[in-house]
């Protein structure tokens, strides 16, 4: 039987002396949709951030398609996908720069890298520095930048904030590819009405208020 | 009041610049006070000119100064802090200055007195003139009409290369620079006259006529600030929009041919990023080659002037790479969920951006050390 895309135990985080997550565990089976759901400093943007590997708890193991996020850090960050809340714009790069950068991170060939620009939506933009980008597009182009490989687990932080209508069409579509992969996707949202998420089934993990 | 963003860079590059000028001046071994003059104007122009930004940042670049534009804030309060700052990291590099001309170099007494005298003067001047030059800057760095004679100077000078309304920018440093030497340059004639006259009871005219234009320094001071007020509300987001493309066109020019020779994805992105931040890079990268093929065919690393010479180019071209690193956490690439081994590690320890930006402190405190064992 093959490792689960994730699988958290006792994960504990404080800061100082609070303890924003405590014990936590989770587990999330292959084509699985999880949304972290809870009131305003509950954690969840403390938990992606810990699995994804950009914050480190205090205690608790995470496993990564059956890869220690701190044992084998390689494997199980390739096997990772990550989408954080505030979109990242580097300064003195334009957006296929960032585009080919994803792709040669994840091992894709220069075809998958000009399939994903195309499909991108972001038309001649692509060739603007991202630092002149909207809030929107900046997300577009973050998401499409996780389009390659094939990860096991997608972690999406308010995925489609700012986002218009069209580019909310290309995250489901691609959501829906990813699990049709066997991905799991872990995310946020403060919109789970959203017609995006519309007929999506989606498991929710609540975290208690703090 | 929004915080001041670090903006360390300037205040780095000169540390490696002082080294570089008391190594100059210890190994001249200066006998006279033309010799030491020649190399203090040369090296304390230097100074201000690298820390100018450093100094004057907060009066428009700071993302701080444009987020607090949509806050009722009276700009005078913003015009305080920011002058604040500027004679705060001018005081460093003042002091910086004064250790080097006080300490290293065989003068007389009154000759060290004099130097350090000059260089006063020099940070005096720059005291009042930059803050005005940030005033001015924030007047014509806005959007005139049509036909308005500031608007066809900011479209001449501007070239196409970067907003209209934001090109006085690309020339506030450099005219700061000028017109404090323009300002200073009285004083230290009269200090030079007077501590070298033979006849100490000789007429004081010519020296009331030099420091009539210093009378202009308060005028300045308060000129600079009205002028700051009524602007800066208008000129600021001129500025940041030009920013966001790094003062060009949104498509940027192609990164230099050599960033593809580096085989790990990460370095290559931030050397990308640090190119694209720095003006000329190529041409600027010129300096420590020359440098580094010079040392290899003449077998001289062990001269401590040509320690300091490498140490001086090798600053100035990785000071930009501090611009990298200050981008506020939330915008940075999540470096740490790649799986690039160079970037992995604790969030806290990433290297690799830091490794970068301290060269330039890393750099002269090499030379230093080396300096020690090689003298």
């Amino acid at each position: 039987m093959s490792a689960p895309p994730l699988h958290v135990s006792d994960l504990t985080k404080r800061f100082g002396d609070r303890a924003v997550l405590e014990d936590l565990r989770l587990e999330v089976a292959p084509a699985e949709v999880v949304r972290i759901s809870g009131p305003n400093g509950a954690g969840k943007s403390t938990l992606l951030t810990c699995i994804a590997g950009t914050l480190i708890p205090d205690q608790g193991r995470i496993a990564i398609a059956g890869h220690d996020l701190h044992g084998a850090p390689l494997l199980a960050r390739a096997a990772l996908r990550y989408l954080p809340q505030a979109s990242p714009s580097p300064r003195g790069v334009s957006g296929r720069e960032l585009l080919d950068f994803y792709g040669e991170v994840y091992g894709a060939t220069a075809a998958e890298v000009d399939e994903v620009a195309a499909g991108s939506g972001l038309g001649g933009s692509l060739e603007a520095l991202v630092t002149s980008y909207s809030g929107g597009m900046k997300r577009r182009l973050l998401f499409n930048a996780l389009r390659f490989g094939r990860p096991a687990l997608v972690i999406l932080d308010e995925p489609v904030a700012g986002v218009d209508r069209s580019g909310r069409r290309a995250f489901r579509t691609q959501l829906d590819r990813w699990r049709s992969d066997g991905a799991a996707v872990l995310l946020t949202t403060h919109e789970p009405t959203d017609r995006t998420f519309e007929a999506l089934s989606m498991r929710v993990v609540e975290l208690d208020a703090p | 009041m929004p915080r001041v963003d670090a903006w360390p860079h300037g205040l780095l590059i000169a540390l490696p610049l002082a080294v570089s000028w008391a190594v100059l001046r210890h190994e001249r071994a200066l006998v006279s006070l033309n010799d030491a003059q020649t190399l203090d104007l040369v090296f304390g122009v230097l100074m201000l000119a690298v820390g100018v930004h450093a100094r004057n940042y907060p009066f428009q670049h700071a993302t701080s100064v444009l987020q607090s534009a949509a806050l009722p804030l009276p700009r005078a309060l913003l015009w305080r802090r920011a002058v604040r700052h500027q004679r705060r990291v001018l005081s460093v590099h003042y002091a910086l200055g004064l250790l080097v001309v006080g300490t290293w170099g065989a003068l007389q007494h009154s000759e060290i007195l004099l130097a350090a005298l000059d260089w006063t003067c020099m940070c005096c001047a720059a005291a009042v003139v930059e803050p005005w030059v940030s005033g001015a800057a924030a007047r014509w760095g806005r959007r005139f009409p049509e036909r308005h004679p500031i608007a066809e100077v900011q479209r001449s000078i501007g070239g196409g290369w970067t907003r209209p309304e934001a090109v006085v920018h690309l020339y506030a440093g450099a005219g700061a620079l000028a017109l404090t030497a323009a300002v200073a340059m009285p004083l230290q004639l009269i200090m030079l006259t007077s501590m070298t006259r033979p006849d100490p009871s000789a007429s004081w005219e010519p020296f009331t006529v030099a420091v009539a234009p210093l009378a202009l320094l308060p005028v300045m001071h308060w000129w600079g600030q009205r002028w700051y007020q009524g602007a800066a509300f208008e000129s600021t987001p001129w500025l940041h929009e030009a920013t966001r493309t790094l003062a060009g066109p949104p498509t940027p020019d192609r990164a230099p041919a050599w960033i593809r020779w580096i085989p790990d994805p990460a370095r290559r992105m931030q050397l990308r990023q640090f190119c694209r931040t720095v003006s000329l890079p190529s041409l600027r990268l010129l300096g420590p080659t020359a440098w580094a093929a010079a040392v290899v065919a003449a077998e001289t690393i062990g001269d401590p002037i040509v320690l300091a010479a490498g140490a001086l180019l090798g600053s100035v071209w990785l000071a930009p790479a501090l611009r990298v690193p200050p981008t506020p956490a939330a915008e940075r690439l999540p470096w740490s969920t790649f799986p690039l081994a160079t970037t992995l590690g604790r969030p806290t320890r990433r290297a690799l951006p830091w490794t970068w930006a301290l060269s330039p402190v890393i750099l002269p405190l090499a030379t230093v050390v080396t300096y020690a064992l090689v003298t």
